[in-house]
């Protein structure tokens, strides 16, 4: 399974979680059969209009079968959910390790689209 | 026949006063034509035309592409030359997010294999209330939709030289307000005296002078302990203040009953017709200035 979290800075799993997902700088990507990782830029971050569209869009590129995030907007979420991409919230998670513990513990719940970002 | 000059009524936040003084002032002319162009959340109605759902309305519609799944075989042009990100590619579909849609027609033009067409959408709606002294227009956005300036442009295209035209912009310093500005004579900026109040005048004062747009500022809610806040700036920046409007209950209290207060409060009547007065001679001065 390759699972996407949004990531401050390409780094390793010490690194914090980013708090967007749409305008995440970062992208973790954790391939769970050898429990490796690696990052990649978020290239629709400094998008000005429908940054949560293509950061979906870079997530299916990348063949994730799992999403995770604080928050969905609802653009996003249905752009990850087209792709078969399964969505989870995070809750209290701070560093990228945390997100892929409680994800291989089934801690995470599914996500529901919230509200959009600000235009 | 005589041309009229054009207003627009601009804040940097909402909240400020735009929708006071843009019907207290077009209460206190004749021959006035009100636009309210702010279109996510219009209130001029309230004061003007209360029952204007049930007025004369037309759609303001906007293209936005289809794609034949058929015809489409994910080559995802389309998607990589939409700006926006309108358009996504997943599992070999092309998801179209109309929302964010500029309609600008580009993927159908990029399209090899003619699989995209283009279909209409309502993005909002257009109202008139032609009445006795003010020929009234609102531009009102759909909800959920985000492009404003297409509903501006259609309502613009209702102005009437021929009247004093006084257009309520969206506040703040986006498309949308410039917009409802672009191609008026004469910008009066709204402000209160606060902390926030100028940081907000002063983003617009930037947008104003990039823009070259000629204006003047009204303090509402004015206090005699706090505007020097907006005094001080105005002056060091030769920004011309053209009325205070006191911070009052009783106006506070109108307003909130949807009732304006130029002929509940003594003298204001007046008070904005000379208003009127001055914003024709700074806009002609401009005009002059313009011309040398």
């Amino acid at each position: 399974m390759r699972i996407i979290i949004p990531a401050v800075e390409a780094g390793d799993f010490e690194t914090e979680i980013h708090e967007n997902f749409g305008r995440a700088d970062y992208f973790a990507v954790v391939d769970s059969e050898n429990d490796e990782i690696e990052f990649i830029e978020n290239n629709a971050a400094a998008q000005s209009s429908g940054a949560g569209v293509g950061a979906a869009q870079v997530c299916a590129d990348q063949k994730a079968d799992v999403v995770t995030a604080y928050h969905f907007g609802p653009k996003a979420y249905k752009a990850l959910t087209a792709a078969g991409i399964e969505v989870l919230d995070l809750t209290d998670q701070k560093l990228i390790k945390d997100a892929y513990h409680d994800y291989q513990a089934g801690k995470l719940a599914e996500a529901e689209a919230g509200p959009g970002g600000h235009h | 026949m005589k041309q009229e000059i054009s207003l627009s009524i601009l804040s940097g936040k909402g909240g400020t006063g735009k929708t006071t003084l843009a019907v207290n002032l077009a209460l206190a002319l004749d021959n006035v034509q009100l636009l309210d162009a702010d279109v996510e959340e219009p209130n001029d109605y309230i004061f003007i035309s209360p029952e204007i759902e049930k007025k004369e309305k037309e759609s303001v519609m906007r293209l936005i592409p289809e794609i034949d799944e058929d015809k489409c075989t994910a080559c995802r042009k389309c998607v990589d030359f939409c700006e926006y990100n309108a358009l996504a590619m997943m599992l070999d579909n092309v998801l179209v997010f109309e929302e964010v849609c500029h309609s600008c027609g580009g993927c159908k033009i990029v399209c090899p294999e003619n699989a995209i067409t283009e279909k209409e959408r309502e993005l909002g709606k257009l109202y008139h209330d032609n009445q006795a002294k003010i020929d009234f227009w609102q531009g009102e956005l759909n909800t959920g939709e985000e492009k404003a300036v297409p509903v501006i442009e259609k309502l613009k295209t209702k102005i009437d030289h021929s009247r004093k035209v006084i257009i309520d912009s969206p506040p703040g310093t986006t498309c949308p307000t410039i917009e409802a500005i672009t191609d008026t004579d004469f910008t009066v900026v709204v402000t209160e005296p606060s902390s926030f109040g100028l940081h907000d005048l002063k983003m617009v004062v930037e947008m104003l002078n990039e823009i070259r747009q000629p204006f003047a500022v009204v303090i509402n809610r004015a206090e005699a302990d706090s505007d020097y806040l907006i005094e001080d700036y105005c002056q060091e920046n030769e920004i011309n203040i053209l009325l205070k409007i006191p911070f009052s209950r009783k106006i506070a209290e109108l307003y909130s009953n949807g009732k304006p207060f130029l002929d509940e409060l003594e003298g204001w009547r007046a008070k904005f017709k000379e208003l009127y007065r001055e914003i024709r001679e700074e806009a002609a001065k401009d005009e002059r200035n313009n011309s040398n």
